[in-house]
């Protein structure tokens, strides 16, 4: 039966890259903690660690730049007058 | 110290002893964080103890109880009123 969505000199194609020769594959490195100073309790139990060097909030940002998002901008209140 | 204090620096303790706790899964030689954790504990357990001695049983099971048995009475650790506000 005819494939009609599918070329049939398509048929044949496979959609995963060749493998590219002679380059290494990825290595995962995680540096090894060790312990330095810690939070109080109270400070641990606000910050959700007991370890300064794990403590990463997500930063607070303001809305988009306009030149990287202009709809983004737009949508958030950005250009109200003009 | 009132009894939100007593919960709010137990809780502290106990929240330390965990993430400590997973520093040694992974640092098991680590004597220095092994004594840190051991202090953590006995602290909470002194803690624990005050407080329910003064406030009553914490957990459903391992906490002692006056009588009559004091698990039933409100509120539960789950509900709202019985937390203590962190600011």
């Amino acid at each position: 039966m005819d494939n009609q969505y599918i070329n049939d000199n398509r048929m044949a194609c496979n959609s995963i890259e060749s493998p590219i020769r002679n380059v290494c594959l990825a290595h995962a490195y995680v540096p090894f903690q060790k312990l330095c100073r810690l939070f109080t309790p109270i400070e641990s139990l606000m910050k959700g660690t007991a370890f300064p060097e794990l403590f990463s909030p997500y930063a607070k940002r303001e809305f988009a730049e306009p030149e990287k998002c202009p709809k983004c901008y737009r949508d958030r209140g950005g250009y109200r007058n003009g | 110290m009132d009894r939100d204090q007593l919960l709010c620096n137990l809780t502290a303790l106990d929240f330390m002893a965990v993430d400590l706790h997973l520093y040694l899964n992974t640092h098991p030689n680590d004597t220095e964080a092994i004594t840190k954790y051991n202090q953590i504990l006995t602290k909470a357990d002194v803690l624990r103890k005050e407080y329910e001695k003064v406030c009553g049983p914490l957990s459903s099971f391992r906490s002692p109880s006056r009588a009559p048995w004091e698990w039933v009475d409100d509120p539960w650790p789950w509900q709202n009123s019985f937390n203590f506000k962190l600011t």
